[in-house]
């Protein structure tokens, strides 16, 4: 239970006419709940129960066989009240796998919720799409309401019997693309309202993945293709015969909907080792440069239209800091030798630092602190690429220590204006995080070679400065500070 | 309120704590959402496996083993109030290990998180009026039910099929070393956890062998399991539920508590961009706001639940010293409902069962529920922050994870293993 004021719960509970209204909706629910899972066991055991075990209402298991589309106007009517309960999903998804079963095969001889892979059933996506996201408008959070989004989507996508033409070029008009694209405005629209829901932030990255896999068609032939290449350079087995493998495949498939994070780390040429990531690369290789880089382009620019809209959005420099080594990868096109790769790495570091970070910091310093953080991390050269691009480096750092120190007189002045009471929490934090920025920069800088050389002993005393100040400021974290001046000590 | 103005947090003392009250709220909570009137108890029916599991596990912290079993009624039937019963006789309430086992799905091979048929409040002790109906088999349930049945002592019930629960969870396991949660194919680093810690309990996890080598017969992946765990790491040191997910401090307690218990943490440090276990810890102190309470990622509100996601991973990383444990620790007493016991997660908010045991864990972990007690003159028993059990339960079991115990030396040298946590206390002073 969150945010739900104490006072007003009590009196509400005390409300005669508001406990009993309560007492019904529970009486329902409970009474529905039961029902469906009743209705659902005579569906699917096929064994009659042993003699005696009717239940209360006098129904015997042998004689009620309900139908699936009952069960299926029973979920809807419960998700729509409630759209948290996973296992009420599951029935659904039964139910829709198991409706076009029956309806082809007279006699169920096996389980009928486990439908062989070879011949599992279309289903209608629309009837999903509009109860996910009547629900997701109740309740913006539902995990499961995602997920089921989610698994309508791919259960879509990835059946064989859906005609899709993806040889003409990308901005085109086919049924699959048309609903990602459509998925992508739903995803906006909700992202008005919450900047910050997650949910929906890991829901856009699934649609651009899958848009992304769409591309994978034009060379393959169909999904289903292309499902068959991911399982064979992946070396698992998706078609051996079993439901949960036919599950392994989804989960395949909406794992590679995580392309985005996974094809970073393969672009970045760092160390990447993780299974599964090969055909990840594949995938995206797979699509033409243009393709790709509108898609890319579109999410970094939607990344900085959020950011431009409030400055304090955790979620959208999250997703930049993801978006940043593809953005790379896309302006090198060509030229890979190390001084030219970490040459276009510096220009693209500095246009985040002077575009987004500086407006940034001289406004909300919260968020954005660990986006600058990264920044200063990433573009951290290594031994080969050149003094020159050295120099630069160190360029780049002095100048984030200018502005920074700037930024700091100014709250100083500010400061001195002020009273007293200026120096609590609130006001303080705008000086720490400028604070902590130039002691990243300045702890940085001593890392470093050239320019810095001869002034390592006032880096160090300003950088010491800097802690000192931020033990003041920030109490609650002493012995972080601490810490880090030991670490400065030690080096 | 100033942060420089003097509080009982600043002084050291610590205000009023609730115990009566939070026991009472705990046990009658049980009684209440059984009512079939319950609005409450209707919503959250989905998920009853783990109400009780949070329930048994706040009253665990304030009670001996013998007192919840018998207030809780978690082996043998308990008295489930006559007056709704029109006369009929007294009714009594399913013993929670039997309610535990009506909920195991035998065509996953895991617990759902509820039955129907056969809920509380039917039947007497040990029978079933009709043939219990339980939801489909989760991840997230079948971990709860596996920690009720810790706290009860009752791993060992016959009718515990450790391998077939095993072998559900080991199916769950993906190629990339992810978990989804059930067959249904959603997949989530919350999950990882679950899956880790079941096998844990079961006494069916490998622990990947020091020399390197695979082992072919494991019936899962653990290496895999943190691999993946580890490509879900963000610029900023914390963890999302995939690949690209933000940071989200429920999510960094699963993926550390994951690695712990894969006896993986040194992972942590094999970053680049920076990236290590100190900075996860100063994201995680960061989340510290003006009020004393955690949030769970930047700019958001306070609220006491991240008290255990954060204490408990920073626990882990040997980090707690860096927020100021009195500060939260008072904001912990502040959301205390002082007329009808329970924590919400604020001030002055309605308390609910997982704000209860949240709160308490995290009052645990900072070593407050100890001071009230050394207080009031009785000793409160501790909970484990990687597996979220009592400490004596954690050592009873014999489990072990890893923590990265506290001092200021290199990260490898701090990196051991440990049933139950022994660093952080000590690092309070
Ligand atoms: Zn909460």
């Amino acid at each position: 239970m969150h945010g739900q004021k104490r006072s007003e719960y009590k009196s509400r509970l005390l409300n005669p006419k508001t406990s009993s209204k309560l007492a019904t909706k529970a009486q329902q629910w409970n009474h529905l709940s039961h029902e469906l899972l009743t209705q659902r066991r005579r569906l699917l055991d096929p064994a009659p129960p042993p003699a005696g075990t009717a239940d209360a209402a006098g129904n015997d298991d042998r004689v009620a066989k309900p139908s699936s589309k009952i069960l299926l106007t029973l979920t809807e009517k419960m998700l729509s009240v409630n759209p948290d309960p996973s296992h009420l999903w599951n029935i659904r998804r039964e139910m829709l796998l198991y409706i076009p079963k029956m309806e082809e095969d007279a006699v169920v001889e096996t389980d009928p919720i486990r439908p062989s892979v070879t011949n599992l059933p279309n289903i209608d996506i629309q009837p999903e799409l509009t109860l996910t996201a009547h629900c997701l408008q109740r309740n913006p959070k539902a995990y499961s309401a995602w997920h089921h989004r989610k698994w309508s989507l791919v259960h879509f996508l990835t059946n064989p019997t859906l005609e899709v033409d993806c040889s003409t070029s990308f901005p085109e008009t086919d049924d699959a693309r048309k609903i990602l694209r459509s998925e992508l405005e739903l995803c906006s629209q909700l992202l008005q309202l919450d900047e910050r829901n997650f949910h929906c932030w890991n829901y856009r990255r699934f649609v651009v993945a899958l848009l992304g896999s769409c591309g994978v068609r034009s060379t393959s032939g169909s999904v289903q293709d292309a499902a068959e290449d991911l399982a064979a350079n992946s070396n698992v087995d998706l078609f051996s015969g079993s439901w949960s493998s036919w599950l392994n495949r989804q989960s395949q498939v909406s794992m590679g909907a995580q392309l985005l994070p996974s094809a970073i780390k393969f672009s970045s040429n760092k160390g990447m080792n993780c299974e599964g990531v090969q055909y990840i690369a594949k995938t995206i290789s797979m699509l033409t440069q243009e393709e790709l880089e509108e898609i890319i382009n579109n999410e970094w620019n939607f990344t900085n239209s959020k950011i431009q809209d409030n400055f304090s959005n955790g979620s959208a420099f999250h997703y930049r800091s993801k978006l940043l080594p593809l953005m790379l990868e896309f302006r090198l096109q060509s030229s890979h030798s190390p001084a030219a790769r970490y040459k276009e790495s510096l220009v693209l570091a500095r246009e985040e630092w002077e575009n987004i970070l500086l407006n940034a910091i001289f406004t909300e310093p919260d968020d954005q602190w660990w986006y600058h953080r990264f920044i200063v991390s990433w573009v951290k050269p290594s031994a080969d690429v050149g003094d020159e691009m050295l120099l630069e480096y160190e360029t780049l750092l002095f100048e984030m220590a200018d502005s920074l120190r700037e930024l700091l007189e100014v709250e100083k002045e500010n400061g001195a204006l002020g009273n007293a009471v200026d120096r609590d929490e609130s006001k303080g934090a705008k000086c720490k995080w400028a604070y902590l920025g130039l002691h990243l920069v300045l702890s940085t800088l001593l890392e470093s070679k050239i320019l810095a050389e001869g002034k390592a002993a006032d880096l160090i005393e300003e950088a010491g400065e800097c802690l000192t100040e931020l033990i003041q400021i920030d109490p609650n974290r002493r012995e972080r500070y601490q810490n880090f001046a030991a670490e400065i000590i030690r080096a | 309120m100033s942060a420089f103005s003097s509080t009982d947090a600043e002084t050291g003392a610590i205000g009023p704590f609730h115990d009566a009250l939070h026991a009472r709220y705990v046990v009658e909570l049980g009684h209440r959402l059984d009512s079939p009137t319950s609005y409450e108890g209707a919503v959250t029916e989905h998920l009853r496996m783990s109400g009780v599991y949070w329930s048994l596990g706040a009253l665990s912290l304030l009670r001996d083993a013998d007192e919840v079993d018998a207030s809780m009624g978690l082996r043998g039937g308990v008295d489930g109030g006559g007056e709704e019963n029109g006369g009929g006789g007294r009714r009594m309430r399913r013993a929670i290990v039997d309610w535990v086992f009506d909920c195991r799905d035998p065509r996953s091979g895991g617990f759902g998180g509820n039955c129907s048929g056969a809920a509380f409040g039917v039947g007497t002790p040990g029978t079933a009026t009709t043939t219990p109906c339980p939801h489909h088999g989760h991840l997230l349930y079948t971990l709860s039910a596996l920690q009720i049945l810790a706290m009860a002592n009752a791993l060992d019930d016959e009718r515990l099929d450790k391998d077939a629960v095993a072998r559900f969870v080991s199916g769950l396991q993906n190629p990339d070393g992810s978990f989804c949660g059930d067959e249904w194919g959603e997949v989530d680093t919350r999950f990882t956890y679950c899956a880790l810690s079941c096998l844990a309990l079961l006494g069916r996890l490998p622990i990947p062998r020091n020399d390197g080598e695979e082992e072919d017969d494991a019936i899962v992946d653990v290496r895999g399991a943190a691999r993946y765990v580890m490509s879900c790491r963000n610029f900023d040191g914390g963890f999302g539920c995939v690949p690209g997910a933000e940071s989200h401090a429920g999510q960094v307690f699963c993926c550390i508590g994951a690695l712990s218990i894969a006896h993986s943490l040194h992972l942590l440090n094999e970053g680049r961009d920076g990236c290590d276990a100190d900075l996860l810890a100063w994201w995680l102190a960061e989340r510290q706001c003006d009020s004393g309470g955690l949030n769970g990622r930047p700019e958001k509100q306070a609220d006491v639940c991240y008290s255990w996601w954060i204490l408990s991973a920073l626990s882990i990383v040997g980090r707690v010293s860096w927020i100021n444990t009195s500060r939260l620790g008072q904001f912990i007493l502040n959301c205390q409902d002082d007329e009808d016991g329970g924590i919400a997660d604020r001030p002055q908010d309605m308390p609910d069962v997982y704000h209860t045991f949240f709160g308490l864990c995290g009052l645990s972990l900072i070593g407050h529920l100890e001071k009230i007690g050394n207080r009031e003159g009785r000793t409160y028993r501790e909970v484990d922050p990687v597996f979220a059990l009592p400490t004596d339960v954690v050592r009873r079991l014999g489990l072990r994870a890893q923590v990265i115990s506290y001092s200021n030396g290199d990260v490898e040298d701090r990196l051991k293993m440990h049933s139950i946590l022994d660093g952080t206390k000590a690092s309070l002073k």
